[in-house]
């Protein structure tokens, strides 16, 4: 099923009050895509994959209320996004680790993480969005990435597309001077 | 046709662009470029991977996460939170037993995997209670509530604060656990585990 015939179907599910057969769908078509969203964020599988678990359970949770007039491709971006930025933002808090310590670490850890498959020139690309702000890290994933439009992005991250195009402009030019030491 | 004719074309022609289109422009064309040097030297390949058959074996249904959680819970917190959670998955049941409130799942057919009417109950009853994790809790809880008495339950809830918060009015289990879920952020711990 592509990808519009599904989010038709979806709606339709929904429309219905048939929630399990939506919700089971949702889940089907777009725990990948998910996936790999969350985990360019998260960076660590374990990690990404309770995003992912707590994602589900919120779009369960609130999937009665979805509003038909949003895409569920951006709904369930929107919220797979803040759900990442939630459990980044606790551990940190657990941790009571100060700026910027949190992504030093991810950074290191990524070198022996058996889920990495990068070679060098990755590893160095991966160490520099790390250095990233967070928000401009999100956008750089998504862009880079992903290619995601900047007007799709605007609905997902709830931000203009202009501040959008800008945290990418900021974020290109500090990779690409971080990478230049290479 | 004169210059002056053509001048005219060029300022008031049909066409618009974006507001802040020209402003930005140079922006934009600056982004590209460091944009296509970062991918000419490191591309845009994806370097993680997951572990085989990850996405094939990923349940859809939720209630496959909770054991883990669980376990943490009744790790790092006190024994009285098992006991308040337990506590109100009988009222829950009890409820939804008396009310028959709409399950929304039974408009669907009997083919759910969820397995969530607790849940369902819980939620028209008071939205802010953390419905899932509560559902989170039930398989371990509900062999809590087996192996252990009712009257020992309410023991050890009342044990641990020292004074009586709960008795086996239905009620005041009920608005124990509510008050305990507005002094802890229950989301937040669940997250942070």
């Amino acid at each position: 099923m592509n990808a519009a015939a599904s989010e038709n179907k979806i709606s339709e599910h929904i429309s219905n009050k048939n929630f399990s057969e939506a919700f089971n769908l949702i889940v089907n078509q777009y725990k990948e895509r998910l996936y790999w969203h969350i985990r360019k964020i998260v960076i660590i599988h374990e990690d990404a994959d309770d995003v992912l678990q707590n994602t589900f359970i919120k779009v369960w949770r609130y999937l009665e209320n979805f509003n038909q007039n949003s895409k569920i491709y951006t709904w369930l971006f929107r919220i797979a996004t803040n759900e990442a930025i939630t459990f980044i933002n606790n551990k940190k808090k657990k941790e009571e680790e100060s700026l910027g310590t949190y992504e030093h670490r991810l950074s290191d850890t990524l070198e022996s993480d058996e889920y990495f498959d990068g070679d060098n020139a990755q590893l160095i690309l991966q160490k520099a969005i790390l250095k990233l702000p967070e928000k401009q890290r999100i956008v750089f994933n998504m862009k880079y990435f992903d290619e995601i439009k900047y007007g799709e992005m605007s609905k997902i991250l709830e931000t203009s597309t202009g501040a959008l195009k800008a945290s990418y402009h900021h974020a290109v030019k500090k990779i690409e001077k971080f990478v230049k030491q290479y | 046709m004169t210059v002056e004719n053509l001048n005219n074309i060029n300022n008031n022609n049909a066409f618009k662009v974006p507001e802040n289109y020209f402003d930005n422009f140079s922006q934009e064309i600056e982004t590209r470029i460091f944009e296509e040097n970062i991918k000419k030297q490191f591309g845009n390949k994806n370097p993680f991977k997951v572990p085989e058959n990850y996405f094939k074996d990923f349940k859809s249904d939720i209630s496959a996460k909770p054991k883990s959680n669980f376990a943490k819970i009744i790790r790092i917190t006190k024994p009285w939170l098992s006991a308040a959670a337990g506590i109100i998955i009988i009222f829950t049941l009890w409820q939804f037993l008396l009310t028959g409130i709409e399950n929304k799942n039974n408009q669907t057919g009997n083919n759910d995997s969820l397995k969530s009417k607790n849940n369902i109950v819980i939620a028209n009853y008071q939205p802010e209670i953390n419905t899932v994790d509560i559902k989170y809790l039930e398989p371990e809880i509900n062999a809590y509530i087996d192996e252990t008495d009712a009257d020992q339950i309410y023991e050890d809830v009342n044990e641990d604060n020292n004074e009586t918060k709960i008795n086996s009015d239905d009620e005041t289990v009920y608005q124990y656990f509510i008050d305990y879920a507005d002094d802890n952020d229950y989301t937040e711990l669940l997250a942070e585990l």
